[in-house]
């Protein structure tokens, strides 16, 4: 017994002592003319980065950018949290933005924007790809680039059906797709006009997009939710109901939403090349600008046949007061953290990053994804797909945007994911209830994470 | 009856079964091919997903996120794809170093306290064995961050350390499968070593050990699959050092955010599932085969 | 035993009191935390529908997961102790799919269970099933679906029940097999009560590990159109709340009740431990 305990306090001691030593050992000095920086992306995808990075440190000699790939953000915010954190990182959406500024997770740039090397934001981004990142005027996060979301529509079935151009109203919409839906012989749907439906892919149809279309406002004020209070969601909703009823149920919602429910079930893979869009399973499609990187090339051995489409902004509502045109768009952000080491160095770096057009371009293009300054969308340089004309025009509407900030981040629209859920099974049938259990919960969320 | 009687009776029973004849033969026959058909269908049915697995992993992309069952054409270059570009030998040895340490560390330090905690008599020791089995109650992704605090400040972070050093310092789950085989064992073991004189240390090493051979085999396996299978720890405390990635965090890389490749996917899983599988199939013969069905070794 | 305690303390003991202690904070992991008291834990049980969802698929969850794990589990290891050659390549067949890492599995299973394509139910359709369930994307459904995910990757009970039949002493069923006692009343009656330690250590277990079942849930609604909540569990809950909302201090109290209740089921249990484990050494139970 006494041999062993000898041998276990050994042990505890050569680690305890020597594993600070042994990984300092391992990492790298830090000088103090660095940045560090975690991106997560991996693989062919760093490409890009590693091109800006070697243009950057060429015109500045006196910084050396230390990067580092596959990280992804999580694990920043935990080594922020810890003390340990990089210079820059990088999030995808803007959803949490408003929270990195109030917690100064990600540090003010005001006075860099405003210092000898900044810039007035309005004059560099859009304004579609800026407006949520501003919490009581702090600006704490700069766009990388940019996503953006359409309507796709199958061009070969619009002509068979004789529909000459993408609808433009939630009216026109219904329309067409009722005349685009085809059924089988034993009643189920072949082929779907279109489909509001929560959950089908990924992101196209949610409390985002409807909000857009029927310009549903978010916000009374910051402590209460819109959702009772402003009718457009109430709107949405029932045209909801109603298009699931005509379009698919015969006039029966129940009917519909069955029929509709084994349809989504068999649904082609999203990143395939048997998605809906591609094989003409359905023939209009909200996504975003990536699924012009997706679409495949013609493969009759695995019967995969060309696709002929085209994109447009989305169909807005009848009531709706806002421009056609305008669209739902936010993406890749970036920002400087709390504590970082060398805050002046990643400011040049960041600076850099956000604005170079060459930069932009090639991540831009390796990304599948649009680059956020005004420079680069107009630049000669930026050679796209045609398809992605209709969402590089959406990004420069200024009514584009994706939803009014909050503190409490992705919650809210994660709530109202879940009512439309609801509602699109059939499981709250009475609406007005189920949309003012959802608003009470929207309220005391924010109350609570105040 | 006195154990001779007991002997001597079962001589006689195994001598009169000898001369039994066919109604005894056939049944064992059919009962084996019941048995062994059944074993297959299931077998069949276990393995189908992994047939997919194999097969997906050798299709191209596009048919690899259909459904097919056989790939057309045969894909043999997504495996030297993943092979080539990816320092699969660096991960592969950070998964290995991390995972027989763990296994090794785990059994060693796990069956003292198992043993303490059921063989021998002790105050406290109720409250103790609640102690240990609260801690496996707790989620992980609650203490996860206070976790990330403590080790980033000892400086632990980046390094492979907060994976391996726990289980050097026992681990919870083992000591409880090993606790509840021993306490299977009877007393009489080791009751008559200690009255002969022999120290604890020796009764455990000599006698009980040799028994709970098949459960130190579980115990290994479980320990090492399930280290050779995280994600989540390692990518946490590794991240910031690609030579410290072990191979699930390495494999993470292939899926990406906008390359949905399900046939490198799935080779790359298939290559990862390989190391285990052999360690099953030679730690079996290591530990089961050995094993005699008496436990009334004198 | 001492550097036993020592470790288990510091690296286990420490982030337990930092959550425990969170769990009375406001803690949103981007500013440091704020005491609140008990207000977390009064907001889970008054104003938050999802917990109580959450609780009802997880106790849903470990009523069958333990159940079908422990049929299989017995029936497997029962066929596969005997200690023949070829027993050897059926067990590796059987322990073969818990080897695959969790993601990777609940994909594979993903693609196989899926309602239009998938083989599982190409076959159901072709044995004549008229309108087999959809699985992952209908609420009612979903949860058997990732039953037979669980139970597919059953290999680790297996090998913890093929230990404990490969322990079981011999004298006992020799005396039974010679005294005429037939297969089927020897394996209920001496083989199955002499392994209630293994059964009951295999029930704690499926307790605490159905407690904290995550991952494939998460994975799989992830992947399927069904986003009704029906594949929500208490860690699903905690993972949300804490990691996508960071909410980390309303998340630790989550974390506590699960713990305590974990608790008061295992006491449960251990308490009639008496009635029906079959410990050899009968004064030395817990």
């Amino acid at each position: 017994m006494k041999n062993f305990l000898k041998t276990m306090s050994i042990i505890s001691l050569i680690f305890g002592v020597g594993a600070p030593v042994f990984s300092n050992w391992i990492q790298p000095a830090f000088a103090t003319s660095s940045v560090t920086v975690w991106f997560p992306w991996s693989q062919g995808d760093t490409t890009p980065f590693k091109a800006a990075i070697a243009r950057f440190e060429a015109k500045n000699p006196d910084l050396r950018i230390i990067a580092k790939y596959g990280i992804t953000f999580d694990k920043s915010l935990a080594a922020i949290n810890a003390g340990k954190a990089p210079d820059i990182s990088f999030d995808f959406g803007v959803d949490n933005v408003a929270r990195y500024c109030a917690s100064n997770t990600w540090i003010n740039l005001n006075p860099y924007l405003g210092g000898k090397s900044g810039f007035k934001i309005n004059d560099v981004f859009p304004r579609s790809t800026t407006v949520d990142l501003t919490y009581k005027s702090d600006t704490c996060a700069l766009p990388l680039t940019t996503d953006a979301f359409a309507l796709f529509y199958n061009q070969a079935l619009f002509n068979k059906a004789g529909i000459s151009a993408a609808p433009k109203n939630t009216d026109q919409l219904l329309e067409d797709s009722i005349k685009l839906t085809k059924f089988n012989a034993d009643g189920s749907i072949k082929t779907a006009g279109f489909v509001p439906w929560m959950g089908y892919y990924c992101c196209g149809w949610g409390a985002s997009t409807v909000a857009k279309i029927w310009n549903a406002k978010w916000y009374e004020s910051p402590e209460q939710t819109a959702l009772s209070s402003d009718p457009n969601w109430q709107t949405a909703f029932s045209w909801i109901q109603n298009f699931i009823a005509r379009v698919y149920g015969n006039g029966n919602f129940m009917k519909g939403e069955t029929k509709l429910l084994k349809f989504v079930a068999g649904a082609g893979d999203e990143w395939g090349c048997s998605q809906d869009l591609q094989s003409g399973r359905t023939a209009m499609t909200i996504d975003g600008e990536w699924r012009v990187g997706y679409i495949c090339q013609s493969d009759p051995k695995h019967n995969v046949a060309a696709l002929n489409y085209d994109v447009a902004p989305f169909p807005t509502s009848t009531s709706n007061s806002v421009a056609y045109g305008s669209g739902l768009v936010g993406g890749i952000v970036t920002g400087i953290s709390k504590g970082a080491p060398n805050p002046s160095g990643a400011w040049r770096f960041l600076k850099y990053l956000t604005t170079d057009t060459q930069s932009l371009i090639e991540i831009a293009n390796q990304l599948h994804t649009i680059p956020s300054t005004t420079a680069a969308l107009k630049s000669k340089q930026f050679k796209f797909d045609p398809h992605l004309r209709t969402f590089v025009q959406i990004v420069q509407n200024p009514g584009s945007g994706y939803k009014a900030p909050s503190v409490i981040g992705r919650q809210d629209e994660d709530l109202i994911n879940q009512l439309m859920t609801k509602l699109q099974m059939g499981q709250s049938p009475n609406v007005k209830k189920a949309v003012e259990d959802t608003s009470s919960q929207i309220n005391s969320a924010i109350k609570m994470s105040n | 009856m006195t154990k001779i009687v007991k002997e001597q009776k079962v001589k006689e029973r195994l001598g009169k079964s000898r001369d039994k004849t066919d109604p005894c033969i056939s049944r064992k026959v059919l009962l084996f091919i019941t048995r062994h058909s059944s074993l297959i269908f299931f077998s069949a049915l276990f393995l189908f997903p992994i047939y997919f697995m194999i097969v997906t992993s050798l299709m191209n992309r596009t048919q690899s996120l259909l459904y097919d069952l056989w790939p057309r054409p045969f894909v043999w270059g997504n495996y030297s794809e993943i092979l080539k570009s990816l320092p699969f030998m660096r991960w592969i040895l950070n998964s290995l170093l991390v995972a027989i340490l763990c296994s090794i560390g785990g059994v060693l330090s796990s069956l003292p306290p198992a043993y303490a905690l059921s063989r021998l008599e002790w105050r406290g020791r109720k409250i103790v064995t609640f102690i240990v089995l609260s801690s496996m109650m707790i989620p992980l992704q609650v203490t996860i961050f206070p976790s990330y605090w403590v080790y980033s400040h000892i400086g632990w972070v980046p390094s492979l350390f907060p994976l391996i050093v726990p289980f050097f310092f026992t681990d919870i789950f083992s000591i409880f499968i090993f606790r509840q085989f021993l306490i299977g064992i009877p007393d009489q073991f080791s009751e008559s070593a200690r009255v002969d004189g022999v120290s604890e240390i020796s009764i455990m090493l000599k006698i009980v050990l040799p028994i709970i051979k098949p459960a130190i085999f579980a115990v290994t396996m479980l320990i090492f699959i399930s280290s050779w299978n995280d994600f989540f720890m390692p990518s946490l405390f590794t991240s910031e050092n690609p030579n410290l990635w072990t191979l699930p965090v390495g494999l993470a890389q292939i899926y990406g955010t906008h390359n949905y490749n399900a046939n490198l996917m799935m080779a790359a899983s298939c290559l990862f599932i390989l190391p285990v599988l052999i360690l099953f199939f030679v730690a079996q013969k290591y530990f089961i085969d050995g094993i005699k069905f008496s436990v009334v070794q004198r | 035993m001492l550097p036993w305690i020592l470790g288990f303390l510091l690296l286990d003991a420490i982030p337990m009191i930092v959550s425990f202690y969170d769990s009375f904070t406001k803690f949103n992991i981007l500013n440091p935390p704020k005491w609140v008291g008990f207000k977390n834990y009064i907001e889970i049980f008054t104003s938050d529908p999802l917990f109580w969802l959450a609780l009802r698929n997880t106790l849903w969850w470990i009523l069958f997961s333990i159940l079908a794990r422990l049929l299989l589990a017995i029936t497997t290891a029962a066929i596969l102790a005997k200690n023949r050659g070829n027993m050897k390549i059926f067990r590796t067949f059987f322990f073969l799919p818990a080897m695959i890492p969790t993601v990777a599995a609940t994909i594979i299973f993903a693609f196989i269970l899926n309602p239009v394509y998938g083989p599982i139910n190409s076959f159901l359709h072709f044995i004549g099933v008229k309108n087999p369930p959809l699985w992952f994307y209908d609420p009612h459904w979903s949860k058997w679906g990732l039953l037979i995910l669980s139970t597919w990757g059953i290999g680790d009970s297996m090998i913890i029940f093929l230990a404990g039949f490969l322990d079981l002493p011999d004298q006992l069923e020799q005396v039974a097999e010679l005294d005429g006692v037939s297969a089927w009343k020897r394996f209920i009656h001496i083989k199955i009560p002499l392994l209630t330690p293994v059964i009951f250590f295999t029930i704690i277990t499926g307790v605490f590990q159905g407690f904290q079942y995550f991952t494939q849930g998460f994975v799989i609604s992830s992947e399927s159109t069904d986003s009704s909540n029906s594949m929500y569990f208490l860690n699903t809950h905690i993972y949300i709340m804490g990691f996508k909302y960071f909410y980390m201090g309303y998340a630790s109290a989550l974390g506590w009740i699960l713990m305590c209740l974990t608790l008061v089921i295992t006491i449960l249990l251990f308490k009639t431990q008496n009635k029906w484990v079959y410990y050899h050494n009968q004064g030395k139970k817990l």
